[in-house]
């Protein structure tokens, strides 16, 4: 009997970790899963996790209004202690990573990161995670108990078992903390690219913001969505996040690269597309050397030419 | 006047890291090693500081014997002090190790106002060895920073989220980590170079720390290039007349695919 | 038995520590500042040769790129030669077209020899302007009656009083425009008769044509339409009873011939490095195409004809590479470390092989590449042809032709008796 203890700030990545947790309960023998449901004012989201774990644990703070790593940690190890986890399934978000990792410390066990992928091999949990800046991937272990596992969003589609899973707040005396929330800009929602069938993303090659419309334009006539390579927004703020090893990583069934010139760390984000396609003037591009089909070519001519055939067989 | 110390990694250059096309696995043997990224940057926030408010800026790296090369870029860049705690197994520790060996080390330099880091290291990629770091100080933490302020006794500093900037303001001492859009690292000169190469760096090893026998946490199996195969197949449309075939030719392509 | 034939000191070439992070560190500048600029810059100053890069100019100077081996004193890095030599590979590899790896060049193997050569007030006064990218200080030797043959040099500078004055004419000089349009100015180091027929009647003189801003009497520029290379300016200018005060005479009257021979052994590396950091773009374009092109259902580079010619350009990249890495460590050996073992001849032949056989490698090579890439490489869409015609430049001319390197190397190799007519 195994217990797995979830954790995500995030409601709709704990569905995701509810997946790999039932698998794991399968696959070691039986066991209980958990959500760790940890912030301020997140009681609502209580009744909807005990549909997909077996316990849930409430601890709603106002010390937590603030992501506080030391007071995050505090709240899950509160949990920890309550339900002694074998392994602890945590989301690998930019939040989730930090809380995976000071978690490691503060408990003194293992733990791994940016893992797509976990195997059961006789009793062992074998982990797969990214290598070398995205560049390749590594089969790991955590040798402790408990293991945590911080697993990257999207790697596991959401949890659709439904269970009845209990309820039950912990109180926890939580410091103020030293920390204070001075500014705070928030990101326009963006579509999620992660969830795309086909995604059309826009790289350097794109000069101009209003240029985008007519990529947008492609992605809708494929009923896809538009992402971007990490200049476009880190640089230039023109998109909420990006595709690649520091934003978001993408498995859709087509993936239209245009102006992408095809960095490490952006193809290490859409390594696992099923098509890859790119357009791209530069025939040395090292996109090239990751795509299904490319075309060399001015993507103010090619793209525009590719809406107008892709329109009239949509009319046909 | 704050003291900086900047933790940095002598990390493989992953741009440049081939692997053997039959066994797929990498060439580490062979493979370039420069200091990590978001590292520089972090050491280029630490003089920018630096150069507004005074202080000073301290270096610190853990590795192999060739992680005094970044303690040596470092310098070049403009630090003022390089400290490297040497270790020949160094390959083999896990970020539990890599954070209580940094701990140790940022406790014996002590006297310090600011920890500055990268968020992710080139190579590794694991985010995990600056929080690690802050648990073992107790410090406060402030990740994925792109910007940075120092005002009297605090820091203001903007984390970048998947939701929103947050600017967060906090009493030194702290511990940041900072991403890539933090700054445009300096390139050296000839000369800053040159007189790097005569500041002496301050080597320990794990006994001058008190760190004893290191716990195994992790370990990883192997670790290779994955097998996508690819079509490679490219349609040419690089005059205007071969555009119309260009697309005709992906979209039948596609079609064929059964993606669209 | 045969007798054995001189051949030069020093035939190993490793690089320091230093040596490698400087060129990561000329590199990471060069790609993220030079190469995103290099083909607009190409075609800007193809329609007006005025059109001068300043903005990179200056940026290349505040990375130190300028007078690397030149003394602190003057502001100058206080580097080695092979310094040097790193950063133009570097700018050329970034620049194929070579236009800032060439002002960089002679900015730093002309002020290195001013410092070597001439007056301490002088190089005080020059180098420190030459270094911040204020001004420029190149070579003035060709006239329009022709360049290799230094010792036939007609243009007079006459002394009279406290000053030399100069009247005659230059063509196809580096850095006309360039002197014009910095806020200094700056000039040549440039070779003028004062004496008797021959190349025992020449002096070599600091020659501002302009200093503090202000273009000096007597000097009338004009600025020429190259083909290639554009972001530089060639020019030529005429002296018509030009003044220029004695301290400028660089060393003493009439010895200028020996001191331009050993500042274009100098320059010459450079020039060299330059073609061979052209060339492994070049090269780079070809593996890339190979990678990405498919003819007849096959990679083009299964073709024989394709894939031997590219093994042996290849070869000879590599040949022309140790050429002058192998010829700045004797620099550094003499004029850096100043080793008693070694003296300025010894550069002759190392020079002449890298400037003989790097500029022939990068022309050779832009040509095949240009054929490789086929009809796409003909158009001004293609980057390959900017690189091919600003490589080109050297070997036609440039701190000497190319059969005066084989000249030399004959010479030296045989001993000068067997080789003059």
């Amino acid at each position: 009997m195994v217990t797995i203890l979830s954790y995500s700030e995030r409601a709709d990545l704990q569905l995701e970790l509810a997946s790999l947790a039932n698998e794991l309960i399968s696959k070691l023998g039986g066991g209980v899963s958990v959500s760790a449901l940890i912030g301020y004012n997140v009681k609502g989201n209580a009744d909807m996790l005990s549909k997909y774990f077996d316990r849930v644990f409430i601890i709603d703070s106002e010390n937590l209004k603030l992501f506080d790593l030391s007071n995050y940690v505090s709240a899950l190890m509160e949990v920890v202690n309550k339900v002694k986890p074998d392994i602890i399934l945590v989301s690998g978000n930019r939040r989730g990573g930090a809380v995976a990792s000071a978690l490691s410390a503060v408990l003194d066990v293992g733990c791994v990161t940016e893992v797509v992928k976990v195997e059961v091999i006789n009793n062992d949990v074998i982990t797969y995670r990214s290598a070398y800046g995205g560049l390749g991937q590594a089969r790991t272990r955590v040798l402790t108990t408990p293991k945590i596992i911080a697993v990257k969003p999207g790697a596991y589609q959401r949890s659709t078992v439904t269970k009845n899973g209990t309820v039950e707040e912990l109180k926890v005396d939580l410091k103020k903390s030293e920390i204070e929330l001075v500014d705070m800009k928030p990101k326009e929602a963006g579509v999620k690219l992660n969830e795309a069938d086909i995604v059309v993303v826009a790289g350097r090659g794109v000069k101009k913001r209003e240029d985008l419309q007519m990529l947008d334009e492609l992605a809708k006539i494929l009923g896809g969505v538009l992402g971007c390579s990490r200049p476009l927004s880190a640089d230039l703020g023109w998109f909420p996040n990006w595709v690649g090893m520091s934003g978001v990583t993408i498995k859709p069934r087509l993936y239209i690269g245009i102006g992408v010139s095809g960095q490490i760390q952006h193809v290490a984000g859409i390594r696992d597309s099923k098509i890859i396609v790119a357009i791209n003037i530069d025939p040395n591009a090292p996109i090239f050397e990751y795509v299904d089909y490319g075309i060399v070519g001015d993507l103010y001519k090619v793209v525009p030419k590719l809406i107008d055939e892709l329109k009239k067989i949509r009319q046909r | 006047m704050p003291n900086i110390i900047v933790c940095v990694k002598h990390s493989y250059d992953v741009q440049q890291l081939r692997y053997d096309k039959t066994s797929r696995k990498f060439l580490l043997a062979e493979a370039p090693k420069k200091m990590s990224d978001m590292d520089r940057r972090a050491v280029e926030e630490a003089l920018r500081i630096k150069e507004k408010h005074g202080g000073k800026v301290i270096a610190l790296t853990v590795g192999n014997q060739d992680s005094i090369d970044t303690i040596r870029q470092a310098y070049a860049m403009g630090v003022d002090e390089g400290y490297a705690v040497i270790d020949k197994d160094f390959e083999s520790y896990d970020t539990n190790n890599v954070a209580l060996i940094l701990a140790q080390a940022i406790r014996k330099i002590g006297n310090f106002d600011l920890v500055l880091f990268g968020s992710a290291s080139t190579d590794g990629y694991s985010r995990q060895v600056p929080p690690k770091v802050a648990m073992y100080l107790g410090l406060p933490f402030i990740n994925f920073v792109r910007e940075i302020r120092l005002e009297g006794n605090y820091v203001l500093a903007t984390s970048d989220y998947e939701d929103g900037l947050y600017t967060y303001r906090v009493k030194l001492p702290a511990l940041i980590a900072v991403t890539l859009d933090i700054n445009e690292p300096r390139t050296p000169t000839p000369a800053a170079i040159l007189r790097a190469s005569r500041k002496p760096v301050t080597q320990w090893t794990l006994k001058d720390l008190g760190v004893g026998a290191l716990k195994k946490y992790f370990e990883v199996l192997d670790s290779y290039m994955p097998e996508t195969p690819r079509k490679h197949v490219i349609f040419d449309a690089s005059s205007d007349d071969k555009i119309p075939d260009a697309v005709q030719k992906l979209i039948d392509a596609l079609r064929r695919e059964g993606v669209i | 038995m045969s007798t054995p034939i001189f051949y030069p000191k020093d035939t190993l070439v490793s690089f320091t520590k230093d040596e490698i992070m400087f060129r990561e560190s000329v590199r990471e500048f060069a790609q993220k500042y030079i190469a995103p600029k290099w083909i607009e810059i190409d075609e800007e100053a193809s329609k007006d040769p005025m059109k001068i890069p300043l903005d990179l100019i200056k940026k290349v100077a505040d990375q130190g790129l300028l007078c690397i081996p030149c003394s602190d004193k003057y502001g100058g890095q206080g580097g080695t030669y092979t310094m040097a030599t790193i950063a133009i590979e570097e700018l050329a590899y970034a620049d194929p077209a070579v236009a800032l790896a060439v002002y960089t060049l002679l900015n730093n193997g002309w002020p290195f020899a001013l410092q070597l050569f001439g007056k301490e007030e002088v190089a005080q006064e020059i180098i420190p302007h030459v270094s911040k990218g204020e001004a420029f200080f190149g070579i003035a030797s060709t006239e329009p009656q022709g360049g290799s043959d230094v010792a036939n040099i007609r243009m007079t500078a006459k002394k009279s009083g406290n000053v030399y004055v100069f009247n005659g004419e230059k063509a196809y000089i580096s850095g006309v425009g360039e002197v014009q349009v910095l806020p200094w100015g700056g000039g040549w180091f440039l070779i003028a008769r004062t004496g008797e027929a021959g190349h025992r009647g020449l002096s070599a003189f600091a020659f501002l044509a302009k200093k503090n801003g202000v273009i000096r009497k007597g000097w009338y520029p004009t600025v020429y339409h190259d083909i290639g290379r554009h972001g530089l300016t060639t020019g030529g200018f005429k002296c018509e009873n030009f003044e220029l005060e004695q301290e400028y005479l660089i060393g003493e009257e009439n010895k200028g011939f020996y001191y331009v021979m050993e500042g274009f052994n100098l320059a010459r590396i450079l020039v060299a490095a330059a073609t061979v950091g052209g060339a492994r773009w070049l090269l780079e374009q070809a593996a890339q195409w190979f990678k990405t092109r498919k003819l007849f259902g096959r990679y083009i580079a299964s073709f024989q004809g394709i894939s031997f010619k590219f093994a042996e350009l290849y070869a000879k990249y590599e040949a022309a590479r140790y050429f002058v890495y192998r010829a700045a460590r004797l620099a550094d050996k003499i004029y850096i470390e100043k080793d008693p073992a070694y003296n300025p001849k010894d550069l002759n032949v190392p020079v002449a092989l890298a400037k003989m056989y790097g500029p022939e490698l990068a022309a050779e090579l832009g040509q095949e590449v240009m054929k490789w890439y086929g009809a796409y490489a003909y158009t001004k869409e293609s980057p390959i042809h900017r690189a091919w015609l600003g490589l080109f430049s050297y070997t036609i001319g440039a701190e000497g032709a190319q059969n005066i390197m084989r000249y030399i190397i004959a010479r030296d190799l045989l001993g000068s008796e067997y080789v003059r007519d």
